[in-house]
């Protein structure tokens, strides 16, 4: 087979996963946030526990109406979502599944995926400027703010791990924990400020004053709907998801399994749903910081905790 | 309870001789003041007695006269005080109290949108709760007509 | 010159820009129709101006169209979350101003009634509260026990929120059989699981105190001098109660204790109404042991022609609710005005939210608790 062909076939399965699993993440947010809050979540759709709710979902997105804002900046308004979608699906690129179950194992691979990743802040910053509303300009100004803010130790705080392992290849890095067991065990530190600074980059609560119902009704994506509005979510859902599988290669060991291919597969998908879960679980049982709050964070906090852990880290491996 | 009402009684007396003071059978002191004093008097009786709290200031009118209705409470002293003035009710001006208790801002507003009274020294006399290009004339006041359009039930013809 | 100082002096030149935002009148924590228009400079709330007015009916024309009676139900719409402190305040003015006898148990009732509906209306509070510091949860877990209670209502008055069940001389109707221990085991719950439960969700979180400690202090002084009510007067460390104070109906036979704080911050207020939740439920437990046998309903002139006026009060849940009736012996009301506790609390809004943050406003307008069918009338 020529390799653009396989090259398509890949994409194609990356743009399905995308799909599904957007899918899934929003009805499985449903539903876990009904567990939570002692009520049952979507129940009617479908036999077991309102499943199909997700097909509903996207059939419902794709087919309201798609409205655009009199006043909004046309071009920008429109590439927006799609400037947001972009980066999150190329990020799939260097994702490790399984042993050779990876788009391309480039040697920078971590490189590549933290400057893919601070690509999305050009979709949030294009949505809440060209839908002219003084809310969506507002979350768009809090989201510069906080992803550069929290860029910076989300980046530092995976040194540790590439000073550790010595490669920045994704493969590498789980290779390496095949090797020697799992990352967390030496770098517990960095994994949380990891996980802190992850949480704000998805603009999660506690850190979601990027979207903020209650204060900016929905900050940068006020304006949209329809499939654009759909667009928004899928890329955010599949943040979460690159996101969490990031934290799993990084610091849980990726694929590592003694179960073959698709045993490796299944283990890593495991491990990164249920990181997934812990982020929604978060997300419905903590309130929202304030702005000045985040910023002491992730300044005062967090950053000087990645340099110590890198310091520190380097000292271990010196000795 | 009663003793303060009949030192707040001797006070007004002695300092305002022109007022009727009287007392409710709720125990309440009751002032008819003129108009004129609302201001000095307000001062005094926030100043002096201690009566810090104003609950509320409510207009009726009374078709030849209109009157405005001061409730003031003494936190301290657990005394209720309603000072009664009566205005005219063509050229309805009074002096403004929210100087004296702030929360009275937005009393005197809406007082000022449903009978038309003017307050004198008002920080912010803007209508509060009728929209602010309201024409109808004055809601509260018993001469009020409605002079808006009925409003037309709306069908859609398919 | 510098270059740096020459760019500053420029920045100066053209001075910063304000934005004017509006929240409201569609917004989702500005609890019903509020519109603040905000000044904003950065993140910072330089002016904050509500504006108020859309729901207003004028309450207090319609009333002088009916008769004494026919108000009652109308009390209700006012503060929809406390009914029956509505009813109360109508009906104790018009018994008041026409010497009216109430009978012993229909007293009890009230009292009883009443308090239920300042924890339903503090429970729903702790929700919104919540919500407004984007915990969701909460919410919910708030509207759970509300939804309770309000099943216990419809056992007695028929309808969930707009009870119509205080009347002139009595209440409608007496206590179902069994309603008293249901309403017992209720609080028993709330006292026990649900209220440390809301600690656990909400309260102990040290996100929740770092937003709600300190923020927004409302002092003594602004307190007294803007009239606030209620809560918000007792979490400025203001201990005033009417209940205690100036006791209406039977309160001076209750034993309870009148929660303030002095901190006068976020958190001074809503724990105010989380203690005073517990202490009503106090106060309906000695009500059941002290309720007598006997009707609900005395005897009412069937023409009602009461004359002369009246400024008569009741402590809601969100502080002194007053009515000034003036009768001039007619089967109508001549004038009655509405002391809304909510619309003089959100008049202290401009000096609170001035320097807040935007994120704070939210939760000022949250914990001033205002509801818009009393705010406007």
């Amino acid at each position: 087979m020529p390799e653009w062909v396989m090259a398509i076939i890949k994409i194609l399965i990356v743009l399905a996963f995308i799909g599904l699993n957007g899918m899934f993440l929003i009805w499985a947010e449903r539903k876990v946030a009904g567990f939570i809050q002692a009520r049952i979540g979507p129940a009617r759709v479908g036999r077991p526990q309102g499943f199909f709710q997700l097909f509903a979902d996207a059939i419902k997105m794709f087919s309201k109406e798609d409205v655009r804002p009199a006043a909004a900046d046309k071009w920008v308004w429109w590439f927006a979502p799609v400037v947001f979608f972009t980066p999150v699906a190329m990020a799939f690129l260097v994702l490790p599944f399984g042993p050779n179950v990876i788009g391309l194992d480039m040697n920078i691979g971590l490189i590549y995926l933290a400057a893919v990743a601070s690509f999305a802040l050009l979709g949030v910053f294009m949505a809440g400027w060209g839908s002219n509303n003084k809310y969506s300009l507002l979350g768009a100004m809090r989201a510069g703010a906080q992803m550069i803010s929290y860029e910076i130790p989300l980046i530092l705080a995976t040194i540790g791990v590439i000073m550790i392992t010595g490669t920045l290849s994704t493969q590498g890095i789980v290779e390496y924990q095949v090797a020697h067991g799992w990352n967390i065990k030496t770098q517990f530190l960095a994994f949380v400020v990891f996980f802190i600074a992850m949480l704000a980059e998805l603009n999660r609560t506690p850190f979601d004053l990027v979207i903020a119902e209650s204060e900016l009704t929905s900050g940068f994506f006020t304006e949209y709907s329809g499939i654009r509005w759909g667009m928004f979510m899928f890329a955010e859902y599949t943040n979460i998801f690159v996101m969490s599988a990031l934290a799993v290669t990084l610091f849980f060991g990726g694929w590592a399994s003694p179960f073959g291919l698709v045993g490796s597969v299944l283990i890593f998908l495991i491990k990164t749903y249920a990181i997934v879960f812990l982020i929604i679980w978060i997300r419905w049982s903590v309130p929202r910081v304030r702005i000045d709050q985040l910023m002491t964070l992730g300044w005062k906090f967090l950053l000087p905790l990645s340099l110590f852990n890198i310091v520190f880290t380097g000292l271990i491996l010196l000795i | 309870m009663s003793e303060i009402n009949e030192k707040v009684k001797g006070r007004l007396i002695e300092q305002f001789p022109g007022v009727e003071v009287s007392e409710t059978e709720f125990g309440q002191v009751e002032v008819k003041a003129p108009k004129e004093i609302i201001a000095d008097l307000a001062r005094f009786v926030r100043e002096e007695l201690d009566f810090d709290y104003l609950t509320m200031v409510a207009g009726v009118d009374y078709i030849e006269y209109l009157q405005l209705v001061y409730h003031i409470r003494s936190l301290k002293d657990y005394a209720e005080l309603i000072i009664k003035v009566d205005v005219d009710s063509e050229n309805a001006v009074v002096a403004s109290v929210a100087p004296i208790w702030t929360g009275a801002n937005w009393h005197e507003r809406e007082a000022m949108d449903m009978f038309g009274i003017q307050f004198e020294g008002h920080p912010d006399p803007r209508p509060i709760l009728l929209p602010e290009d309201w024409q109808g004339g004055h809601p509260l006041r018993k001469d009020f007509i409605d002079k808006r359009p009925k409003r037309e039930r709306q069908f859609r013809t398919r | 010159m510098s270059e740096i100082e020459a760019r500053r002096l420029k920045a100066e030149e053209v001075g910063h820009e304000k934005l004017i935002l509006n929240l409201g009148p569609q917004h989702p924590s500005t609890h019903g129709v509020l519109r603040v228009i905000t000044t904003l400079e950065g993140e910072r709330i330089t002016e904050a101006e509500p504006d108020i007015g859309f729901l207003h009916r004028n309450f207090e024309k319609i009333v002088e169209g009916w008769t004494w009676s026919q108000v009652i139900p109308l009390t209700d719409r006012n503060d929809y979350l406390a009914n029956i402190n509505n009813e109360h305040a109508y009906v104790l003015a018009v018994e008041k101003l026409a010497g009216i006898e109430v009978p012993e148990r229909a007293e009890y009732i009230r009292v009883i009634m009443s308090e239920l509906n300042r924890i339903a209306s503090h429970l729903l509070t702790f929700g919104t509260f919540a919500m407004d510091m984007g915990a969701f949860t909460p919410f919910l877990y708030g509207f759970r026990e509300r939804e309770l209670l309000y099943d216990i209502f419809e056992k007695v008055t028929g309808a969930r929120m707009m009870h119509n069940y205080v009347r002139l001389s009595g209440v409608r109707n007496d206590l179902p059989d069994g309603w008293d221990k249901e309403v017992l085991e209720f609080l028993d719950r709330l006292e026990n699981d649900v209220i440390p439960d809301y600690y656990d969700l909400l309260i102990k979180n040290p996100i929740f105190e770092a937003r709600s400690l300190g923020v927004g202090v409302l002092t003594k002084e602004d307190a007294i001098a803007y009239g606030a009510a209620g809560p918000i007067l007792r979490g400025s460390g203001i201990d005033w109660d009417l209940r205690r104070d100036m006791p209406y109906s039977i309160y001076d036979r209750f034993d309870f204790e009148v929660i303030t704080r002095e901190e006068g911050d976020h958190y001074a207020r809503f724990m105010v109404r989380m203690d005073e939740m517990i202490e009503s439920a106090k106060i309906i437990r000695q009500a059941f042991e002290q309720m007598p046998e006997g009707p609900v309903m005395g005897k009412v002139p069937r023409v009602l022609k009461p004359e002369g006026d009246i400024y008569s009060a009741v402590e809601g849940p969100r502080g002194e609710i007053g009515v000034y009736l003036v009768g001039d012996g007619n089967f109508k009301p001549y004038r009655v005005k509405w002391r809304a506790p909510s619309f003089s609390n959100l008049s202290i809004l401009p000096l609170m939210a001035k320097g807040q943050f935007v994120a704070d406003i939210v939760l000022t307008i949250g914990t001033l608790d205002p509801i818009f069918g009393e705010v406007d009338r």
